[in-house]
């Protein structure tokens, strides 16, 4: 990944706290021309991704002080919607207009014609619209920092005028670490479950001592300051991040609480898994783990405790164990501004993420089935439908989503961001196959994925969610991309296992399938072919 | 000025010219240090804001060249 930085003043020193990326910056106030030039640094194919952070007032020139119209920003909008429509494979990230409160107009600001307000909501209504047409687009709303920290703590005058500078170093290092939030946030890095302690964590309080009713969760007081926690955490979960509850507590005790408390905000259903017992923490979130089929390093860990914490820490490095906050009063305000954007930001929303919870509940029953049936009779039992779809381009989010989050059902493990995935559904050299599955428990959404090489004969990805490994529905997306390919006129097609420390359950799924394994690479990677007639 | 200061003015210019500790001096200034050039200027002095909390005027930022002017900058 390789970034250029553009802007319309001198916006240098971000790049000291953008690290370890590496950032080159273009030249001052070259924002404009670098987009507009074909030839320009920023469309040449070495940069990955385009920065394009900017003053407002400084773009706004003497509009900003009520001369003219505000000409170079919508110069600005017009070159920005260009190049991302013209170059689809990069990732381009622009701030959105903030303007300063100097307002030349200060009362009459609001209802005036020239009003600055109104410009402002003009010029990011437009900048909202271009980004929903360009996936590639990347906005980063800046204005959450100017109300988080003031404009005093955040502009410069003296750098301004001394040179071109606007922002304090503050300003930058919360703007870097917003950029690589929302990149990461962008390209779903982020975590998949977050698992919480109880007593003094979801509730102020001892449960044990103070009883179902007499936790503090209310709504005033030292109550509210967990009530607002609760509600926060079912707001996140709505966004996809599954919530567990792993907590030194007798399970009959929380029974209560979740049957009697109506202070409550989260209830049994919003968790995909409940450990409240007395062994180690650790333990249980290995055991969390083995039931949602996850990952430890896709877990953040919250518990007030930190003797615990640090235990976790040990023993399981994988797993984000931020320290709690040390007024109860700034839980809820530093989950949502420091906790999600780190680790479960999101800049897409899939309808699958809206019942992520439930499906992994739903599995939890299902696990139960099988427990007490053979296999055979238990996937009988579950009446499996699958549908499939070829170039899905509604589902864009959701392809590239699957590709960056599906680690153990994944023969190659390529990771790929929206503007790849509209470079494979656009060409008529790949066909992407996308599964989605339900059974008589519910509907689990798109949950297999193969994408492929038509004009080479070959799958470049093949994957499912864990949420529905064992269930043989791999062999229908199997069967389908096989077909497509002989559609295609192919005989021969290739195949590979590419291995990582977390898919070697797939290790043996080409040979399983009809397909000869043709030589194995020192790295172990495998190549396989198979013929169809 | 207390040596603690020079001591920190030291390790900030330091860290933002991305030299070693012991490279940047108690007389190091933009004269005698060839990466120390305006524009780390400005980011020397960034830094210095942001550390010590202390707000350099114009005439701070375009005159305080060397370790020792900028440690006199922050109160004792």
């Amino acid at each position: 990944m390789r970034t250029l930085l553009l802007s319309n003043v001198n916006m240098q020193p971000l790049i000291a706290f953008l690290k370890p990326w590496e950032v080159v910056c273009g030249e001052f106030n070259s924002l404009l021309l670098d987009l507009s030039n074909p030839g320009s640094l920023a469309a040449s194919a070495e940069i990955s991704h385009v920065l394009c952070i900017y003053v407002g007032d400084t773009m706004m020139g003497d509009a900003f002080y009520g001369e003219g119209s505000p000409d170079q920003c919508e110069t600005f909008l017009v070159a920005l919607e260009t190049f991302c429509a013209a170059h689809p494979e990069k990732i381009v990230v622009a701030n959105t207009f903030c303007l300063g409160t100097g307002r030349w107009l200060n009362f009459a600001d609001l209802l005036h014609p020239s009003s600055l307000r109104s410009a402002e909501a003009r010029l990011n209504e437009r900048l909202i619209a271009i980004a929903k047409d360009n996936a590639n687009l990347l906005l980063v709303d800046t204005e959450l920092l100017f109300r988080r920290h003031g404009e005093d703590a955040l502009l410069s005058d003296a750098f301004w005028y001394l040179g071109r500078i606007r922002y304090s170093n503050l300003m930058f290092r919360s703007l870097a670490a917003m950029i690589r939030q929302a990149v990461d946030a962008y390209a779903h890095r982020s975590k998949k479950v977050l698992i919480l302690d109880l007593d003094n964590t979801l509730w102020g309080g001892i449960l044990g001592e103070a009883g179902p009713l007499g936790i503090a969760l209310s709504e005033d007081g030292t109550g509210r300051c967990y009530r607002d926690f609760q509600r926060a955490l079912k707001a996140i979960q709505r966004t996809g991040v599954l919530l567990a509850i792993c907590s030194k507590n007798n399970q009959e005790d929380l029974d209560e609480v979740f049957d009697r408390n109506s202070m409550m905000i989260l209830h049994r259903e919003d968790f995909a898994a409940i450990r409240a017992n007395w062994d180690p923490k650790p333990d249980n979130i290995i055991d969390i783990a083995e039931s949602l089929n996850l990952g430890v390093d896709s877990f953040v860990f919250i518990d007030d405790n930190p003797v615990e914490r640090e235990l976790v820490r040990t023993a399981m490095p994988e797993v984000v164990v931020p320290d709690f906050p040390r007024r109860v009063e700034n839980l809820p305000a530093w989950f949502l501004r420091e906790i999600v954007p780190a680790w479960f930001g999101k800049y897409t929303i899939t309808a699958e993420d809206h019942k992520k919870t439930t499906s992994y509940r739903v599995n939890e029953e299902r696990r139960q089935l099988s427990r007490s049936l053979n296999l055979d009779t238990f996937l009988r039992d579950l009446e499996i439908e699958c549908k499939l779809q070829v170039d899905p381009a509604e589902q864009i989010n959701r392809i590239a989503q699957m590709t960056q989050k599906t680690n153990q059902f994944n023969l190659t493990t390529r990771r790929y961001e929206i503007p790849d995935i509209q470079r494979f559904l656009d060409s008529p050299d790949y066909s992407v196959v996308l599964l989605e599955y339900k059974d008589r428990f519910g509907s689990e959404g798109s949950v297999g994925l193969a994408i492929l090489n038509l004009a080479e004969s070959h799958i470049d990805s093949f994957l499912m969610s864990c949420r529905v490994i064992g269930r043989k529905v791999e062999d229908q997306i199997l069967n389908k991309a096989l077909d497509l390919f002989k559609a295609h006129g192919c005989r021969r097609i290739g195949a590979e296992f590419i291995p990582t420390q977390k898919n070697h359950q797939v290790t043996a799924f080409y040979e399983s399938h009809g397909f000869s394994l043709i030589a194995e690479e020192q790295d172990g990677r495998k190549i396989y072919e198979r013929m169809i007639k | 000025m207390t040596e603690k200061n020079t001591a920190l003015v030291s390790a900030l210019v330091a860290s933002v010219l991305n030299l070693p500790n012991d490279a940047v001096g108690a007389n190091a200034s933009m004269e005698n240090t060839p990466q120390w050039d305006s524009l780390a200027q400005l980011n020397i002095c960034l830094a210095l804001q942001e550390k010590t909390g202390v707000v350099l005027d114009m005439e701070a930022i375009a005159s305080s060249t060397s370790v020792i002017a900028l440690a006199t900058l922050i109160p004792d």
